[in-house]
């Protein structure tokens, strides 16, 4: 069964922006799924096309296997929204505005899980605080909380951890690895690719409105090929680069460091290279290709910016 | 399926939102109207010609009750929405499961709430200066909710369409305050000279406020069944706009 399905979607805004070309993908149930793009390949838009804000101009979204045409709001019932942009409503508290959003979504009686998630959210001590009077963190913190209040099937978060501390967004990490557990479904859009790269178990990439990629996360990563980088680091200065080494495309980063490049199944060779070497090694680190890597070489450079 | 609870909650949301403020939304404009009240009430009471044994202050009174449903009723959602635009909730309520019919419902249930609150307040003070008969309470209740739906539907109206705080102080300003002016809450519309008597005849709110008079007073310029047929018409027509505004998004969604 599908969580959202998307179908040849387009949208041109009033502006005369092409913002989406046709997009289409699928998202099952339970997955834990990114979405990623530059800045202005049309996230928001396609999000807050599921979610209310924008209006499609053409192609079908369905949500839970409902298109949003023939019922909208069964489908804003299934969906929990972290929109990008933070917003506040500066005439209630932290509380106030989870049991309202909570009415909303015909729930009564939500403290005690309003609680609880305020506590996985560490917001605990904001209880009653008015929402003028949290940081951007929090306030950002806060809109996955009010997303939460009505323990949507759906969760779609845009850039929730934008301003959020490290710690913070492990905690919010920790919770959403142990929600998706649970059966939720999750789609994530960030500028942080080591999020995705851990959490996500399939990646779409979009550009200018167009999909570029769309694998399991860990089959695009090794897409790019198996390439590794292996630094080096010696104990005394090296005049020259053993030869031992050579076969490695070698590069002298610095009077102490070398970086080797190889594909991983030649992994053996450089081990036996190492041993035969007579300067001392201290230190080794070993680098695979990343999901960064695999985003620039698909965005970027598709654009030729680099 | 209709979200009874999702409505309800709106409603609150809107109508804790003006007691939250109460100095501004409720006392202000009671004190505001207190002052019309001693000021005109008591230097206008001779200049003004009065029919048959009601005083000017009994004639003054209803005029003042009903500017202040009509500010009121017109303010609630209009400042509301405005200020959700400054603060990026309408993406909220864009994307809460609430049809467009509900959402109506629940800022115009606070918005004639607001208006009768006040308008309530304004009669009470009132008392303190005169007193009160009722010929009509039906035609009372009937002008005082009518013309806060009325005023409802026209400040969601203006909410939407002024993206801006300036936009309604304009509204406010230049088009509201003197048609209400205007619109006979200081004087009987039948002291004027012709002319002015006729271009009154225009202003919707020259009804509004005779009738509710008429339902404390007994007297009336114009006959009762014009009046209520030309708020009603007008009420419904600016429903079916506030209503269409909402339902195509415009300005609301993008
Ligand atoms: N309300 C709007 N009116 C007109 N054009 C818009 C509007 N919102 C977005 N756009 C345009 O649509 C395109 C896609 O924008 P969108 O916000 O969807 O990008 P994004 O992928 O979310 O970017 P970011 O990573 O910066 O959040 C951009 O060219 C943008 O300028
Ligand atoms: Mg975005």
């Amino acid at each position: 069964m599908s969580a959202i399905k998307i179908e040849n979607l387009h949208k041109t805004y009033a502006s005369g922006v092409h913002a989406l070309k046709g997009l289409s993908f699928e998202i099952k149930k339970g997955e834990f799924f990114a979405l990623l793009g530059p800045n202005g390949s049309g996230k928001t838009t396609m999000i807050n096309i599921l979610a209310g804000p924008t209006i499609k101009t053409s192609g079908t979204v369905k949500i839970g296997g409902t298109d949003i045409e023939k019922d909208r709001e069964k489908t804003k019932m299934i969906l929990g929204v972290v929109p990008q942009e933070i917003s506040f409503d500066s005439f209630f508290s932290v509380n106030e505005v989870l049991i309202l959003q909570s009415g909303y979504y015909g729930i009564k009686n939500n403290q005690k899980y309003i609680d609880e998630i305020l506590e996985k959210l560490n917001l605990q001590d904001k209880k009653h605080a008015n929402t003028r009077a949290l940081s951007g963190g929090m306030k950002r913190r806060l809109l996955v909380a009010k997303a939460l209040v009505h323990k949507p099937k759906v969760l779609v978060l845009d850039e929730p951890t934008a301003g959020v501390d490290v710690e913070l967004r492990h905690n919010l990490w920790h919770y959403m690895r142990k929600l998706n557990k649970e059966g939720l479904t999750i789609l994530l859009t960030t500028h942080y690719l080591e999020e995705a790269e851990s959490l996500c178990t399939r990646t779409a990439i979009i550009d200018k409105g167009e999909l570029v990629a769309l694998q399991k996360t860990k089959d695009l990563i090794q897409s790019m090929g198996n390439a590794k980088k292996l630094t080096l680091t010696f104990g005394k200065k090296v005049s020259k680069i053993p030869e031992a080494l050579l076969p490695f495309d070698p590069k002298k980063q610095n009077d102490h460091e070398i970086i080797l490049h190889f594909e991983t199944q030649d992994i053996n060779k450089i081990l036996k290279a190492l041993e035969s070497i007579k300067y001392p090694i201290v230190d080794l680190d070993l680098q695979g290709k990343k999901l960064e890597d695999v985003f620039i070489e698909l965005t970027y450079n598709r654009n030729g910016k680099l | 399926m209709a979200n009874y609870r999702g409505t309800v909650t709106l409603f609150k949301r809107e109508t804790k939102r003006f007691l939250k403020v109460y100095t501004q939304t409720i006392f202000s404009p009671v004190i505001s109207n207190l002052l019309y009240l001693a000021i005109f009430g008591l230097s206008m009471k001779r200049a003004i010609p009065m029919e048959g044994d009601v005083t000017y202050l009994q004639f003054l009174v209803p005029g003042l009750i009903m500017m202040g449903i009509i500010n009121n009723a017109f303010q609630n959602p209009s400042s509301s929405i405005v200020i959700m635009r400054y603060q990026g909730l309408l993406e909220s309520l864009m994307t809460i499961p609430l049809k467009r019919i509900e959402i109506l419902i629940a800022f115009m249930g606070s918005a004639v709430l607001r208006g009768l609150i006040v308008g309530t307040a304004t009669l009470i003070t009132g008392l303190f200066f005169v007193s009160f008969t009722t010929i009509s309470i039906p035609i009372i209740l009937f002008a005082s909710i009518t013309v806060a739906l009325f005023f409802g539907f026209a400040g969601l109206v203006a909410g939407i369409w002024a993206t801006e705080f300036d936009k309604i102080a304009f509204l406010t300003n230049f088009v509201l305050m003197p048609l209400i002016f205007l619109g006979g809450v200081f004087y009987p519309i039948s002291s004027l000279p012709p002319l002015f008597a006729n271009v009154s005849s225009f202003n919707p709110i020259v009804y509004m406020i005779d009738l509710l008079r008429y339902g404390f007073t007994g007297v009336n310029d114009f006959s009762l069944i014009f009046s209520m047929g030309i708020i009603s018409t007008a009420t419904i027509a600016m429903g079916i706009i506030a209503y269409t505004l909402l339902a195509r998004g415009y300005k609301l969604q993008n």
